[in-house]
């Protein structure tokens, strides 16, 4: 054999060892090689660096799913649910409670003894300490469970070409909120289009909210120091004030130059970013970071400062720190298509991985790249001196680090207590409601009632998030609950049985009818023969079913022990106004869905039917939307549903002279317009199936029709419906429960907004399955909705079987 | 007055076909009038004409005075019967009668005397609260003609009502619905391609061919004084017995040659109506009871027919010889009693030569 054969085997074998050796390291993110743009050109200098100086680990990207309005969390969460997780993953601050608590992450402790005590001070910030290093419920010790490796500050942006055009001097931003309204009153003027402040709209408006709670002395959520237990804490004296400078800002009304009526100085919805870039916003709060301050804004069109000083004289700066932790299955329970993996070894990748992304010589190469790309100014003039770049330090704003450091002094961390992941929506909904109030003149008529009327409003808030998102009850409350629950459960298992009784007597003959006597050996052959099917039916449907229904009787943990509690979750689900809110929605999408999708394909197999010419034509054109993929129809339906000018729909509204429409981001519409996508796509061959069944009425019933007198109408009503009759119910039943387990729309379309407008019971159990990571409760749910279905087949069904089909 | 007139009416489909061609036709009132014809003649098409089911390319129809072209079928004061019934499947027999006296305004009152007195006239009066699908062929039938009688409309159409129905059925079927007409005395037009019910039912028939008229006239005319070859072998059971062949004179007696081995001698009275068609040819139609027969055996100036027999049919009253004549082909019907023959016997059978029909062999018309 050719030597040069033996060489190249050698070279195979040598290669597959030696891949043998490499660690392959899943990451949350790497970036974008394709990418030209500045700062991911950095963070590539940084990864290929960390590739040279660790050959022996092989970095992967994970990606994951991305939907609509869907948390920036939801993502991580679903990849650790479906066991899919990246081994370095991306914590934050409102979820890290969560990851802690479902043991997610691998305690850092024993890494970061490498770390020397100035290292450790410089990556994380006194502030975030207690964020990054605490104790787990029901441990006494404290851990390290993550990493950061970017720090920002919330501060104040302002438009300093804005300012000194409303007369305001361009160098002195609001120091107060007495400034801040004066400054934003100014700078609007609605004839060009200018806004003097933005402030979040949205389902998640809070967090612009929050700059002004602390501002103002409160606090989000706050964390018992004998118990350790969390609690919300964002109602009270300095919530009344953030909510009275949020009514001033929002809903003051005010006539412009024109005369014409105007309300508020703010803007909360549509394309801010582009009224920001186009030099017509004045203020917004935005994210400054360790390293970048300002990243690409120019000093002299932008200035930066800390928030404005509240009531107390205090500035509530948002601390925020993206963080990296190690996932505790790393190398265990995600080695999906990896392979077998050393989880030692992968943890130790991880760590090198994170400990070296941010660290000196990391921040070095980054400082480098940013300078070579000409951002040199707009870089920390402490990394800028550190790694010897003082000549840039003068170009750099002075009051952009004093800004920064200002912040991360006074300011506070974003909350990270249990389960803070939702902590915004719950502290949105007060707002918007007193908002809401407001507009309708229903919040007071003079301060004193208003003030009051918020803080009940805060306080009803915050008890609901106390019970909803932490799960605070007390023990007499819990015992309520665990008593309904008992005689639930006793009255589900007793219907479950009914139905099952009703359900056996539908489907078995009636007596009287002899039963033919079979020998065993016919009986083993049909048995054998049915077997696969049977058992397949069983192993993929109906044992992941009965496993899945324990977690209904559990405190299910992904990663760990899960602990068995009754009827515990009953209780809650039963207790849960959202969750009875949710199978409002859900009905009330079901009548949507029956009535728009139901009848009209009907409707349109009778025009079909009549239409004297060009069959054919119309039912090709009506057919045609059916065979477009499900996500392009729902892609196709959002451009039309688009609330800016350049949405299909409102482009036709304006070139009519309407005004435009909010659509799919307005509360009352919403749900119907998910519903018409699906009616859209299924009028077609719905239609085809009655098309159908109306060839099958002979034409001479319909001639005899004439001859009585009878009209198109009473043809429909007496001759056609009564054909159609077994069909339509048949179709019925199909379209009931389709329509209960359709929130794919919903899913992309809007994620249960606006404002939880859209949240159906599907919706919410995906949400609690992997959003809250609450398989518990989402099972108990799921069980809970079944049953329902369950109720409304048996009725279909019992009407069904009394139906007798012929051919003719 | 319930006289229908169809005058030169004619039906082009848009594929060019002509489905009935210059129907010219008045039918007085009170008449039963049978159309019949072999399938595709025009019969039908004819009749949803009358009921506006379809519409008339050309020509006009009247119902009384009134021109009824453009009328909506449930305007021309008709009642129809359909071949398949066409009772409306979801309904009672009650109701399928009702309908269209409901849809019409008629008092609740008034229509149950209605539907009472028809369903007592036809015998269904028991069958009122069943729906059509628990009924028999013939229930279903009544209940069709039933719903038609409750409307008393001027004309009365049926399409072919008995075709679907067992031979026994039809027979017991056609008394009623003549006896029907005896009893309400309407005018009816009934559609059929059973040439007995023609001649059992009708007042006058239309027979049709193509899309035209062949002959409309009593039964009996029809029967003995067919209009043409078509007519001649349409009606009557069995067929009428056809030759082709040629009148020739010999020795002085006039003779009918066919061209497949037949000679028969023509007597007087033929004589003097076919000396002026001598050597040109010509069909000879003779009916198959006039072949054989007690009297046409005991006439002794009838010319004979000798052939071989094929087949011999018993039914009964009656039995069919079939024969090999030369290279003709000849039914003969004899009464059962006179029966004294076997399968394979050559034998002479008279020809009662004076029923003998006549046809022009190129036009198919009668001499």
């Amino acid at each position: 054999m050719p030597k040069w054969i033996y060489i190249s085997f050698l070279f195979i074998m040598t290669l597959a060892l030696w891949a043998d050796d490499k660690v392959i390291l899943k990451v949350f993110k790497l970036p974008d090689p394709k990418s030209n743009e500045a700062f991911n050109r950095a963070d590539m200098a940084v990864v290929e660096t960390f590739k040279k100086k660790y050959p022996d680990i092989e970095l992967r990207a994970y990606s994951g799913i991305e939907l609509e309005n869907m948390e920036m969390d939801a993502g991580p969460l679903m990849a650790i649910a479906g066991g899919v997780s990246p081994d370095v993953i991306y914590v934050n601050f409102r979820q890290s409670s969560t990851y802690i608590e479902n043991n997610f992450l691998y305690p850092l402790d024993d890494f970061v003894k490498e770390m020397s005590e100035e290292e450790l001070t410089v990556r994380i910030a006194k502030p975030v300490i207690p964020v990054v290093k605490r104790k787990k419920t029901g441990e006494n010790e404290e851990h390290i469970w993550c990493m950061p490796y970017e720090t920002l500050v919330r501060v104040m942006l302002y438009r300093k070409d804005l300012l000194y055009k409303a007369g305001l001097d361009p160098e002195q931003p609001p120091r107060d909120w007495s400034e801040l309204v004066q400054y934003a009153k100014r700078m609007t003027v609605p004839e060009d289009g200018t806004c003097g402040l933005y402030v979040a709209g949205g389902q998640q408006a809070a967090y612009d909210w929050i700059t002004y709670l602390w501002s103002a002395g409160g606090d989000a959520v706050k964390q018992d120091p004998v118990t350790g237990e969390w609690y919300a804490s964002f109602n009270g004296k300095p919530a009344v004030e953030a909510m009275k400078l949020y009514l001033e800002l929002i809903t003051t009304k005010w006539r412009d130059h024109n005369n014409k009526d105007q309300q508020g100085f703010v803007i909360r919805e549509g394309n801010w970013g582009m009224l920001r870039d186009e030099g017509k916003l004045g203020i917004f709060m935005g994210y400054m970071d360790d390293k970048r301050l300002g990243g690409e804004l120019d000093p002299n069109l932008w200035g930066l400062a800390p928030p404005p000083k509240g009531p107390t004289g205090l500035r509530g700066s948002e601390i925020n720190c993206r963080m990296m932790g190690i996932f505790s299955g790393a190398g265990i329970s995600n080695n999906g298509g990896l392979g077998n993996r050393d989880p030692a070894k992968v943890r130790e990748a991880a760590w090198n991985y994170i400990r070296f992304y941010d660290s000196d010589e990391a921040r070095k190469i980054r400082l480098e790249v940013m300078i070579n790309a000409g951002y040199g100014r707009m870089q920390n003039p402490l990394y800028l001196k550190k790694f010897g770049y003082e000549e840039y330090i003068k170009y750099t704003p002075p009051d952009w680090l004093e800004t920064f450091e200002e912040a991360l002094e006074n300011g506070k961390p974003e909350p990270y207590g249990k389960n803070c992941q939702k902590i915004y929506e719950f502290m949105t909904y007060p707002i918007e409601k007193c908002l809401s109030l407001e507009e309708k003149g229903e919040l007071g008529a003079t301060q004193e009632e208003k003030e009051k009327n918020i803080s009940q409003i805060f306080d009803a808030a915050v008890e609901r998030t106390n019970q909803k998102m932490i799960g605070r009850i007390t023990p007499e409350q819990r015992n309520t609950r665990n008593m309904t629950a008992v005689f639930a459960a006793i009255f589900i298992f007793i219907f479950f049985g009914i139905v099952l009784y009703k359900v056996w007597n539908i489907f078995t003959p009636e007596s009287g009818i002899t039963k033919k006597k079979r020998n065993s050996k016919t009986v083993f052959l049909a048995a054998l023969l049915i077997a696969p099917a049977l058992g397949s039916i069983i192993l993929w449907k109906y044992v992941p079913m009965i496993m899945g229904s324990l977690m209904a009787f559990q405190d299910y943990k992904i990663v760990g022990d899960s602990e068995w509690i009754g009827l515990a979750n009953f209780a809650d689900v039963l207790f849960d106004a959202v969750w009875w809110s949710a199978l409002g929605k859900t009905l009330y999408y079901m009548v949507l869905s029956l009535g728009f999708g139901f009848i009209p394909p009907i409707v349109l197999a009778i025009f079909l039917q009549e239409v004297p010419q060009g069959k054919i034509f119309y039912r090709v054109i009506y057919y045609m939307p059916a065979v477009i993929s499900g996500v392009i129809v729902i892609y196709l339906w959002k451009l039309l549903y688009d609330p800016s000018d350049a949405g299909g729909l409102n482009q036709i509204l304006l070139a009519l002279g309407f005004e435009k429409s909010r659509w799919i981001k307005d509360e009352s519409l919403a749900m119907i317009l998910t519903v018409l996508p699906s009616v859209w796509a299924g009028l077609g061959p719905g239609s085809l199936i009655y098309l159908a069944a109306l060839k099958g009425i002979p034409d001479d019933i319909y001639e005899a029709a004439d001859i009585d007198g009878a009209g198109f109408f009473h043809k429909i009503r007496h001759i056609v419906f009564p054909s159609l009759k077994s069909l339509i119910l048949i179709q019925f039943i199909a379209a009931f429960i389709a329509a209960t387990q359709q929130s794919e729309f919903i899913l992309v379309m809007t994620f249960g907004g606006p404002n939880e407008a859209t949240r159906v019971a599907d919706l919410l159990i995906f949400e609690k399955a992997y959003l809250y990571l609450n398989f518990g409760i989402a099972t108990t749910m799921a069980w809970m909705l079944g049953l329902l279905l369950m109720l409304v087949t048996v009725a279909q069904i019992r009407k069904l079987s009394k139906m007798e089909f012929k051919s003719n | 007055m319930a006289k229908v007139t169809l005058e030169n009416v004619k039906k082009v489909y848009d594929n060019k076909n002509v489905a009935v061609n210059d129907f010219s036709l008045e039918i007085k009132d009170k008449e039963f009038m049978v159309f019949v014809g072999p399938s595709g003649c025009g019969k039908s098409t004819t009749l949803r004409m009358i009921a506006g089911l379809e519409e008339i390319t050309s020509g006009t129809i009247s119902i009384g005075d009134k021109v009824v072209n453009d009328v909506l079928p449930k305007d021309r004061d008709i009642a129809m019967v359909f071949q398949n019934y066409a009772l409306y499947p979801h309904m009672t027999v009650f109701e399928n009668m009702a309908f269209g006296l409901k849809l019409r305004k008629v008092q609740k009152k008034e229509i149950e005397n209605s539907v009472k007195s028809a369903a007592d006239i036809l015998g269904i009066g028991d069958l009122l609260s069943r729906r059509p699908g628990a009924l028999s062929g013939g229930q279903r039938q009544r209940v069709a003609v039933g719903r038609a009688i409750v409307r008393k409309p001027s004309v009365f159409l049926f399409d072919e009502p008995l075709s679907n129905l067992d031979a026994k059925l039809r027979t017991q079927m056609r008394t009623e619905i003549k006896r029907l007409h005896n009893s309400i005395n309407a005018t009816m037009i009934y559609v059929t391609h059973d040439q007995t019910e023609a001649m059992t039912m009708g007042d006058r028939i239309v027979v049709m061919k193509d899309g035209y008229i062949q002959q409309v006239a009593e039964p009996l005319e029809l029967y003995n004084k067919p209009a043409n070859k078509f007519t001649a072998g349409f009606i009557g059971m069995p067929q009428m017995n056809f030759f082709d062949g040629n009148i020739r004179s010999e020795n002085g007696k006039l003779l009918f040659e066919g061209d497949r081995g037949i000679k028969l001698a023509l007597n007087e009275e033929l004589r003097s109506k076919l000396s002026k068609r001598s050597n040109e040819k010509i069909i000879l139609g003779i009916r198959p009871e006039e072949i054989g027969s007690l009297t046409t055996r005991q006439k002794k100036d009838n010319p004979s027919l000798r052939g071989i027999i094929d087949v011999i049919e018993p039914l009964g009253s009656e039995i069919y010889l079939y024969l090999t004549c030369g290279t003709h082909e000849v039914i003969a019907r004899i009464a059962s009693d006179e029966n004294i023959y076997a399968a394979g016997m050559e034998i002479d059978l008279p020809v009662n030569i004076s029923k003998a029909h006549f046809f022009d062999s190129i036009t198919g018309n009668r001499i």
